[in-house]
């Protein structure tokens, strides 16, 4: 009799256990992280008896969590891939919105000042042309750098967004190792039999939440607690421990903050590219692959416009007749020494060719022996050798690059060519009346010619010449290294330590007792100022070094015919001695001029190449600067000023498009994990339903079972009454 | 598959919530008319659009550059149309001024209206654009062109043209130098000046010629030269022979040559009294007698040859026969006689030849052209003599002697001729000297002499012809140069000071001159306006072509970048429509879903 009323009891209880249990899951059914738990049921084990066996109802085993370890890992994969799409996808859109405005972009901004350079070129005496055309510089260069704001805005941004990130993981963490430790104490309680579900729920949602931050690897312990690490195996918290993260100012940039780890007092720096996934490695890459890149791209183009058209400005001759300045401010590379640097060498850099530039950023290191140029956005090394001079100047895609005597092995500099280009364009020409619309020369038929012969209107030679020296050392030859094989200009000068060397317009001097043959020089035209560039050859083994290089395109010259078919020349640097043979239309070129004379002059005719003094109506120089717009000045003569910019709307459209893509195929291939995960541990609250009725009717059951009993008992009572 | 509610919900949401944001995207996209809003929603065609942004604007620059070239070249024509209409009336008034009737004041009158002209036509040529950039200053745009100090009008402007993108590859000047339109106005033909020297006496004139070969030109000065034919006699003669002034009998004929003529008498005596005649027998003493019926007599070394054609009637007309087969003339420079008879079939005749000096007998003349005057030495150009026209012709006194269309005789005079007397015939004709170079360019070396004439024929050399009529004296001379500038300003500015200056009689000729030179230099100056004025003509026509170029290109950008950009209607809204059927459907599906509960039924 007693065990039919325990027997009914222990229905009763499993049944309310199971009412509770599915109760729970109602409840929570829109929980985070909640995992349906179930109720455990086995048979008690029968009473021996003559007969048999006889059951002794059921006992509640326990309360399980209806959990599927591989479903959760998956979703914790998908879903810090997913976070770390979308947050990807949410910052990039704001470059994206930024650069192809077809208001607020750059192009605009960069079509109106061409727009304003076409108009000084056809009307070059217009003063109000002029004005609108420093307008529209202003313009231009406010442009570039409020987008260059902007993009520093959202750097700033990023830098707070770091260490929100950072604190959230952190206290994300700690939490997680409190709850490591309450698992652990409430497992140990049951000695290990029973497992805190709830809890562990709690845990596994805050260990979600860590991973939608950053990429997290999850090891279980056997005593119930978690070991968590990031990145490349940095633990973040094991049992009740933490290591925590923290943001520090990068060694080679102080304005950008990065993620290190706090182990005891040591704080370690990682490396960022190891941080992956989640929101966290959102921001890292899109601020190193898209922000940056972004950032540099901008500055190149700004770089590009700059001084393209200071170098083509200074070429020319302004209202005023004076030689042509500088339009604009041009930015200059961003220097930074590592910090960690233990050697003493100093470094500066220059813009040399904006057409070689590219878009990344560069680490020049010393190994002790030789220097090394690393590009960082390909890790393309250039081998910079072992100069034994300093300063020591490199040159590596049209960056110039000047460092002083003192570097010691492992000595690292970071080089950011056009970082400050957007930043730091601005218009530094305030006077309309100093933009340079004329050539500096013009040239002149005499008007006592009888022949027929025209002078073109001349143009700029400044063709690159190499001076060799000869064996013997001598004397040296000077040619022109724009065609292949180079022209000799004059051979066998002789060498005279310090003397003028002139040709096309420039002269330099080569000083220093000991030339030795083969010992060569170049000069071309330099991208960033009216002057050439001077450049020894690295195999020079002489004593002798180049100094100079002023360009003065300003020296008149004039072709006088002796026949019709021969001409002397005077003024000419250096002097030409000699009647020169004439074939029409053929390139004569003096002093940094090039002219041909065509039809047929005769002896007598007087050609003049003068300084072309009071030409407000020139316009030719203008012309050369509008014509700016259509060449192709960048990324290596393939693109121009507004292709490059193009290219950058391109690459920014181009990852936010797939980010949007990537990111909503994430999402769906998340939501599907999350579907798969839940209809394992989901709570269906149909099932509860169900359930409910179920434990209902058992225990209904079982009371009944009990009250059978009783009735049972009570009929055995009034026998004994 | 067991489904948790809470997925039920959230996949519900999440899809509700993507269709809206799509309806959103469309609905933007229709309300904006764009389909590319961001460079994501379309990257490739973001990048394309600025690409056709920028040729867009570059092709809009060009339009308003077109704008601006013809307006420049319109007022440009204007103002070069008002310099042909005075340059014009200065013609017309040169013209008037040529009449004979005017005296000094009507002319000084004329060129009071010409100095009128000449101001009003310096201020064209400083035209402005109408915002104060001279027109035909080059580049010195700021600065006045044309200056007209103490009556000289200079030039301070230069050559520079200004240039005009107006297509992508095409450049046209907008401007003009004024010193192409004004100042280089070349003189006489264009290329080279003809002039007769002031000193002429014929009444040759030369044409202005013309250019056949450009590339032949030298730019040297040349002196055309004309010489009658002359024949002089020998500073050197001893005799006294006079030589005739030639006539000139065929004008094709003549060469141009000069010629030696040359007399020769040997001297001495001999005798030719040895010779017979043996008319059967055929014997002779000293003589050479070869075939029957010829022999040859080599007495003056000229190897005459006697031809005898069957029998003779008589002696008489045998010796008849043999003087003129001897050229031995009448006068008796040769003595026939017979010493035989006709009849027996045998006679004899002797010929003999008289002691010189006893008559003017045993003369002979040669003559060889020009190349052989210097003793037979070679010329220059290597080649030996002249060939000779005549050789040891027998010749007496006042005997015609013709040759290249030449004729003349030479006469004793007061004494006979001697023996080697000379005299010079030089043919009509004209030469031509390089002055420049010092060398003479007709006739061509080696050659010398001249080159023979005829009144209008055609005269060419160094890629230039010209012609001279009339008939020019011996010695006269017309000068041939390269044309030279002279500015339409100095043209007008001579006009004035010519017509201001008194004509006597003795300078009439003089004003002759300087006024046609005056009317051709108008002529020319208005020639080359008129080729400015049509080179404005033809720019503008090629703006006028690259205009509507220009426009069917903007609208080809813009059609590409609407094709590129904008949303298609069509399509938008279709889309929105499935959008909306599809949101619907699922919000009422998803109230029908989420209503079934089983908690309803318990």
């Amino acid at each position: 009799m007693a065990d039919l009323f325990t027997s009914a009891l222990s229905g009763m209880n499993a049944a309310q256990i199971g009412l509770a249990t599915t109760e729970h899951n109602i409840a929570n059914a829109s929980t985070p992280g909640y995992t349906r738990q179930e109720m455990q049921i086995a048979s008690r084990p029968g009473q021996q008896t003559g007969f048999g066996f006889v059951g002794e109802g059921v006992s509640v085993s326990g309360i399980k969590r209806i959990y599927d370890e591989f479903l959760t890992t998956q979703v914790l994969q998908e879903q810090t891939q997913a976070s770390y799409l979308s947050t990807y996808h949410g910052v990039m859109k704001q470059i994206d919105n930024l650069v192809a405005d077809p208001v607020a972009g750059a192009s605009a901004a960069m079509q109106s000042f061409f727009d304003a350079m076409n108009g000084v070129a056809s009307n070059p005496e217009s003063v109000p042309a002029r004005q609108t055309l420093l307008g529209a510089a202003q313009f231009a260069a406010n442009r570039f750098q409020s987008i260059d704001q902007r993009l520093s805005d959202i750097a700033n941004g990023l830098n707070s967004q770091i260490s929100g990130s950072v604190n959230t993981i952190n206290t994300l963490a700690r939490q997680i190792a409190a709850l490591n430790g309450n698992i652990k104490r409430a497992t140990a309680a049951t000695d290990g039999q029973q497992l805190p579900n709830d809890l562990m729920d709690q845990r596994d949602q805050l260990i979600s939440q860590l991973n939608k931050e950053i990429k997290v690897s999850v090891q279980n312990q056997s005593d119930g607690t978690v070991a968590v690490s990031i990145g490349h195996g940095q633990t973040l918290v094991i049992d009740e421990q933490v290591s925590a993260l923290r943001v520090i100012s990068s060694s080679t940039d102080p304005s950008k903050l990065e993620v290190a780890y706090q182990n005891g007092n040591k704080t370690i720096a990682l490396q960022q590219s190891s941080l992956q996934g989640g929101n966290l490695g959102a921001y890292l890459a899109f601020r190193d692959q898209s922000l940056e890149p972004a950032r540099n791209a901008l500055g190149r183009v700004a770089l590009g416009m700059a001084m393209s058209v200071n170098q083509q400005n200074q070429l020319g001759l302004d209202l005023k007749g004076v030689s042509g300045g500088a339009i604009f401010n041009v930015a200059v590379p961003r220097i930074s020494v590592n910090s960690s640097n233990t050697g003493s060498a100093g470094i500066s850099a220059t813009i040399g060719d904006v057409n070689a530039l590219t878009t990344s950023d560069y680490e020049l290191r010393y190994d002790g022996s030789r220097y090394t140029m690393i590009r960082l956005s390909d890790n393309a090394i250039t081998d910079l050798g072992s100069p034994t001079s300093f300063p020591a100047s490199f040159s590596v895609d049209g960056v110039n690059v000047s460092l002083t005597a003192g570097a010691l092995a492992g000595d690292r500099f970071m080089i950011r060519p056009t970082a400050n280009g957007a930043r730091d364009m601005k218009v530094s020409m305030s006077d309309p009346s100093k933009v340079a619309t004329a050539m500096p020369m013009r040239t002149m038929a005499a008007l006592t010619n009888t022949g027929t012969g025209a002078i073109s209107s001349g143009a700029l030679n400044l063709n690159p010449v190499s001076i060799t020296f000869d064996n013997p050392p001598t004397t040296f030859t000077v040619s022109d290294t724009s065609t292949t094989p180079p022209t000799v200009l004059e051979a066998g000068v002789t060498y005279t330590s310090g003397n003028d060397i002139s040709y096309n317009g420039w002269t330099a001097q080569i000083a220093g007792a000991a030339p030795v043959a083969g010992d060569s020089f170049t000069l071309a035209k330099d991208s960033s100022a009216a002057a050439m560039r001077l450049t020894a050859s690295a195999s020079n083994t002489g004593n002798t070094s180049i100094s100079g290089g002023a360009l003065d395109l300003q020296q008149p010259f004039s072709i006088t015919f002796t026949s019709p078919t021969t001409y002397t020349v005077s003024g000419a640097v250096p002097a030409v001695v000699g009647a020169q043979t004439y074939t029409p239309g053929q390139d004569i070129s003096y002093n940094g001029w090039t002219v041909q004379i065509s039809g047929q002059p005769f002896a007598g005719d007087v050609f003049n190449v003068e300084i072309n003094t009071n030409a407000a109506g020139d316009n030719r120089n203008a012309m050369s600067l509008s014509a700016l717009q259509l060449q192709n000045l960048m990324v290596g003569g393939t693109a121009t000023l507004q292709g490059a910019y193009g290219q950058l709307v391109g690459d920014v459209g181009a990852k936010t498009h797939e980010l949007d893509v990537t990111s909503h195929a994430q999402e769906n291939m998340l939501a599907q994990t999350i579907a798969a995960q839940q209809s394992i541990s989901g709570v269906n609250l149909d099932e509860e339903a169900a359930n409910l009725m179920r434990f209902q009717k058992a225990y209904q059951a079982a009371a009944k079972a009990m009250q059978i009993a009783q009735t049972m008992f009570d009929s055995l009572m009034a026998i004994g009454r | 598959m067991r489904i948790s509610s809470k997925t039920l919900f959230d996949s519900n949401v999440a899809s509700l919530s993507q269709q809206q944001a799509r309806m959103i995207q469309t609905q933007q996209q229709i309300s904006s008319g764009r389909r590319v809003m961001t460079a994501s929603d379309d990257p490739v065609a973001a990048a394309r659009a600025l690409e056709i942004n920028q040729s867009d604007a570059v092709n809009t620059q060009q339009a308003s550059n077109r704008v601006s070239v013809r307006n420049t070249l319109s007022i440009t024509e204007s103002s070069l149309t008002s310099v042909t209409e005075l340059l014009q009336d200065v013609r017309t008034a040169i013209v008037q001024a040529g009449n004979g009737t005017l005296n000094d004041n009507d002319r000084r009158t004329i060129a009071n209206g010409l100095s009128g002209r000449l101001q009003e036509l310096i201020g064209l040529a400083n035209s402005t654009d109408g915002v104060g950039n001279y027109l035909f200053a080059g580049f010195q745009s700021r600065a006045q062109p044309f200056v007209n100090v103490s009556g000289v009008t200079t030039y301070n402007g230069d050559d520079g043209q200004r240039n005009v993108q107006v297509s992508a590859t095409r450049q046209i000047a907008s401007s003009n130098s004024g010193a192409d339109v004004f100042m280089r106005v070349k003189n006489g033909n264009g290329s080279f000046v003809t002039q007769a020297s002031s000193g002429n006496n014929g009444s040759g004139v030369i044409g202005q010629g013309s250019v056949t070969d450009p590339t032949a030109l030298t730019g040297h000065n040349y002196t055309v030269t004309f010489a009658d034919v002359t024949a002089l006699a020998a500073g050197t003669n001893t005799g006294n022979g006079v030589i005739s002034t030639p006539a000139v009998t065929s004008q094709s004929a003549v060469t141009g040559k000069d010629y030696s003529v040359t007399l020769n008498m040997p001297a001495g005596t001999y005798d030719v009294n040895e010779l017979t005649v043996g008319y059967n027998t055929q014997t002779i003493s000293t003589l050479d007698f070869t075939a029957p019926g010829t022999f040859v007599v080599d007495a003056a070394g000229d190897n005459d040859t006697v031809t005898l054609t069957g029998a003779y009637a008589d002696e008489a007309a045998l010796v008849a026969k043999i003087q003129a087969d001897l050229d031995v003339d009448a006068a008796g420079a040769f003595a026939v006689t017979s010493t035989g008879s006709v009849a027996d079939g045998d006679f004899e005749v002797s010929i003999a030849r008289t002691a010189a000096g006893a008559g003017s007998t045993a003369v002979t003349i040669s003559a060889t052209d020009a190349g052989a005057i210097a003793g037979g030495v070679a010329n220059s150009a290597g080649v030996a003599g002249g060939a000779a026209v005549l050789t040891g012709q027998p010749y007496v006194s006042g005997e015609t002697i013709s040759f290249a269309g030449l004729q003349f005789n030479i006469q004793d005079g007061s004494t006979a001729f001697a023996d080697g007397d000379s005299f010079t015939v030089t043919s009509p004709g004209y030469t031509v000297t390089d002055t420049t170079a010092s060398t003479t360019r007709l006739p061509v070396p080696p050659a010398t002499g001249r080159m023979p004439w005829a009144s209008g024929q055609t005269i060419s050399f160094d890629g230039m012809q010209f012609d001279i009529q009339g008939t020019p004296a011996n010695g006269d001379s017309f000068t041939v140069v390269p044309s030279t500038n002279e500015s339409v300003f100095k043209t007008i500015s001579d006009m004035i000071a010519v017509l201001n200056t008194p004509v006597s009689s003795s300078s009439a000729a003089s004003l002759t001159n300087s006024l046609s030179h005056g009317l051709n230099q108008m002529d020319n100056a208005l020639d080359n306006v008129l080729s400015t004025r049509s080179t404005l003509g033809l720019r503008l026509n090629e703006i006028d072509a690259l205009q509507s170029a220009g426009e069917d290109l903007s609208l080809q950008y813009k059609q590409t970048l609407s094709d590129l950009l904008d949303v298609d209607y069509n399509q938008a809204l279709s889309d929105l429509m499935q959008q909306q059927t599809n949101l619907q459907a699922a919000q009422k599906t998803f109230s029908v879903v989420a209503g079934l509960s089983l908690f309803d039924f318990i």
